[in-house]
């Protein structure tokens, strides 16, 4: 049984279903860090991050009434998370396919992302967010999306299966996968482990 | 297993990503085999730092989410009323000019100012034609019994009776 790690999350799901503003507002609140950083971690892009967001949260507004579990909301507006994510995806495929998309690198090579850094702290964020979007690029999308899922979202395997609507064995399967690849790369565990020492 | 007694690949893999159902034969292994357990945690390690990096190193959203919840419910319905008012408004508008119109035809029917005065010369002219021909109303018309000037026979006779009926 996948449960809402926050217990007050599933009554704050339950007033907003029967139109308490407020409520939704609190809900907003909660989630709206962790929905930016989800969709971040997917587009290493904060504008486009940041317009995800929004249309995420106006798509619950629109399908809170039905969701039929409160409990399962995190896992529930992370599945529309994906979904939007998936759409953007392909949108910006197809532009970039004619050719109507200016920019071929990512945002996280740029500046703009980091606004407010310092140098130091905007040079590592660069490097770190450039070695990480090497690894996720060598990885399939699914196994891309299971790895980043367990351990930048921070979801169990059973919630990963719920959100992806694949079952666990599966789940495990593309994980181990990713595993392995991630043990090869090299340069990004030299920087991870030099945080360190 | 491998002949050295040691984890695979694959095992060390099931002992860090699923932590939480790792079969019994691994978990016994991991707690006598320092070498597996030292390569499953160094793993485990880099796995959780990429997880704390990359939540530390995101950036945070420049706005908020804005949900125009009352906004969009209170827009929705004053542009309907707007565009109901506007309706209302043009039809009004509508049924004035055409109510108005006709009444302006025949006097300026968009004609300009000397193409009317002359218009209404040219009815005046005929007025006066048709007074020189018969100046006088319908009436008086009947009573001399004719559009002519000139008396009837009856009504000659009865001024000055013919000579003829005198004799008789």
């Amino acid at each position: 049984m996948i449960a809402n790690r926050k217990p007050e999350i599933a009554p704050l799901v339950a007033k907003a279903q029967g139109g308490d503003l407020f409520a939704f507002h609190q809900l907003m609140t909660l989630f709206q860090g962790e929905i930016f950083r989800m969709i971040y971690f997917r587009t290493l892009s904060r504008m486009d991050s940041e317009d995800l967001t929004q249309e995420v949260f106006l798509r619950v507004y629109e399908n809170l009434p039905k969701l039929k579990e409160a409990e399962k909301f995190r896992t529930w507006i992370f599945r529309i998370a994906i979904n939007q994510l998936r759409d953007f995806l392909r949108r910006k495929r197809f532009r970039n396919f004619w050719g109507q998309a200016a920019e071929k690198e990512p945002e996280n090579v740029k500046a703009s992302s980091f606004e407010g850094s310092s140098g130091q702290e905007a040079l590592l964020r660069k490097e770190f967010w450039g070695k990480v979007r090497n690894f996720t690029q060598s990885l399939s999308r699914v196994e891309r999306e299971v790895f980043i899922l367990r351990f930048m979202d921070q979801f169990q395997i059973d919630e990963i299966a719920e959100a992806l609507g694949k079952n666990e064995s599966t789940v495990k399967t593309h994980l181990y996968r990713a595993l392995a690849k991630f043990k090869k790369k090299t340069e990004l565990l030299t920087l991870l482990r030099a945080r360190v020492s | 297993m491998t002949q050295k007694n040691h984890l695979t690949e694959t095992e060390i893999l099931q002992a860090v990503a699923g932590a939480e159902d790792v079969p019994e034969s691994i978990r016994r292994h991991l707690n006598i085999c320092s070498s597996c357990k030292q390569e499953a945690e160094q793993l485990r390690d880099d796995l959780n730092r990429v997880g704390q990096l990359s939540r530390d190193l995101a950036p945070v959203p420049s706005r908020p989410v804005r949900l125009p919840v009352r906004e969009e419910r209170l827009s929705s319905r004053s542009s309907w009323q707007i565009a109901f008012a506007a309706s209302l408004a043009t039809g009004l508008v509508l049924i004035l000019v055409l109510w108005i119109t006709p009444m302006r035809i025949p006097f300026e029917s968009g004609r300009p100012p000397s193409i009317s005065k002359a218009w209404e010369d040219d009815l005046l002219m005929r007025e006066i034609r048709t007074l020189e021909e018969n100046p006088l109303s319908p009436f008086h018309r009947f009573v001399i019994g004719g559009t002519s000037l000139s008396p009837g026979d009856e009504f000659m006779d009865f001024v000055s009776p013919a000579l003829d009926q005198n004799v008789m």
